[in-house]
């Protein structure tokens, strides 16, 4: 009885394994779930405060505006040559989830998901963490709710990666 | 204004125009719209769930953003309506803006179905 509760646990503990890991890298919590790998941004937790007004209440129909996707072309480029962003598109379909405070629209902080990443090693995390900090030090958003800007609190805002 | 755009078609496209849900149904309306609009999104935030301040709210935004992201991927995923009126009870529940009850003659979200269908971006 005990052998079999002992390879029951062996058993779940490789299936967890399997389905779902966790490290923690340059910066970055690395996890992975099914075929999804995201590289978090460490820092994610501290701006979760969701968008209010002056009055405290709480704002609705969020819609936004990137400050520049040349600026972040350049960026990319400076970073990863043609070869290299040409195939993380075609393979891993790269985005960054960035964290952005609503008063203002600048970008927080900046989580990268990749999918069907057979070994998320493949990823320089350091190269990672600089595109981050561009990301965040050259780029923005123009966020609105309902036509008003927000007095406080961050959004969560997708940015595609290395598209043409 | 895009989301508007959308208002237009569906007010075009569902007979009697969408007005006649103004009580039952507004939900679905509005999380059409909302569907659509965060598909042909590239870059910006999520409009049906982008709240985070809770662990629940950061669960959702983010199985919302997979579920988006894979429908992109794969557009016949939207087809199963079970998973997108998952969203829509979701989206009637931690929305109370635009909380109504649901029209069982829109959970087939046929003018979202319809614009696709009739579109080459997919």
């Amino acid at each position: 009885m005990k052998m079999y509760s002992i390879i029951l646990v062996v058993l779940l503990q490789s299936f967890v394994a399997a389905v779902f890991s966790q490290s923690t890298k340059d910066g970055f919590y690395i996890s992975t779930v099914k075929n999804t790998t995201k590289f978090e941004d460490v820092n994610m937790d501290n701006y979760r405060s969701n968008p209010k007004n002056k009055n405290g209440e709480e704002m609705e129909n969020p819609s936004s505006e990137f400050s520049s996707k040349e600026k972040l072309k350049k960026i990319e480029r400076e970073l990863y040559n043609e070869e290299e962003r040409n195939y993380m598109l075609s393979h891993y379909r790269p985005r960054a989830m960035a964290m952005v405070r609503a008063n203002d629209g600048e970008i927080v902080s900046v989580t990268f998901i990749f999918n069907n990443l057979e070994d998320p090693s493949f990823i320089d995390t350091k190269k990672l963490r600089v595109l981050r900090k561009k990301i965040m030090a050259e780029n923005s958003f123009d966020v609105l709710f309902n036509g008003q800007r927000a007095a406080s609190g961050y959004i969560p805002a997708r940015i595609s990666l290395f598209k043409p | 204004m895009k989301k508007e755009l959308f208002h237009a078609w569906q007010d075009a496209y569902y007979p009697g125009g969408i007005s006649q849900y103004a009580e039952t149904g507004i939900v679905n309306i509005e999380f059409e719209a909302k569907v659509f609009k965060d598909l042909i999104m590239q870059m910006g935030t999520y409009s049906a769930f982008f709240k985070t301040e809770t662990d629940e709210e950061k669960r959702i935004n983010s199985e919302y953003g997979n579920w988006i992201e894979s429908v992109k991927e794969d557009i016949s995923i939207l087809q199963d309506r079970s998973v997108y009126n998952y969203w829509l009870d979701l989206f009637n529940e931690y929305n109370p803006a635009y909380t109504s009850p649901i029209s069982n003659q829109l959970t087939g979200f046929d003018s979202l179905n319809n614009i696709i269908s009739n579109s080459n971006c997919f």
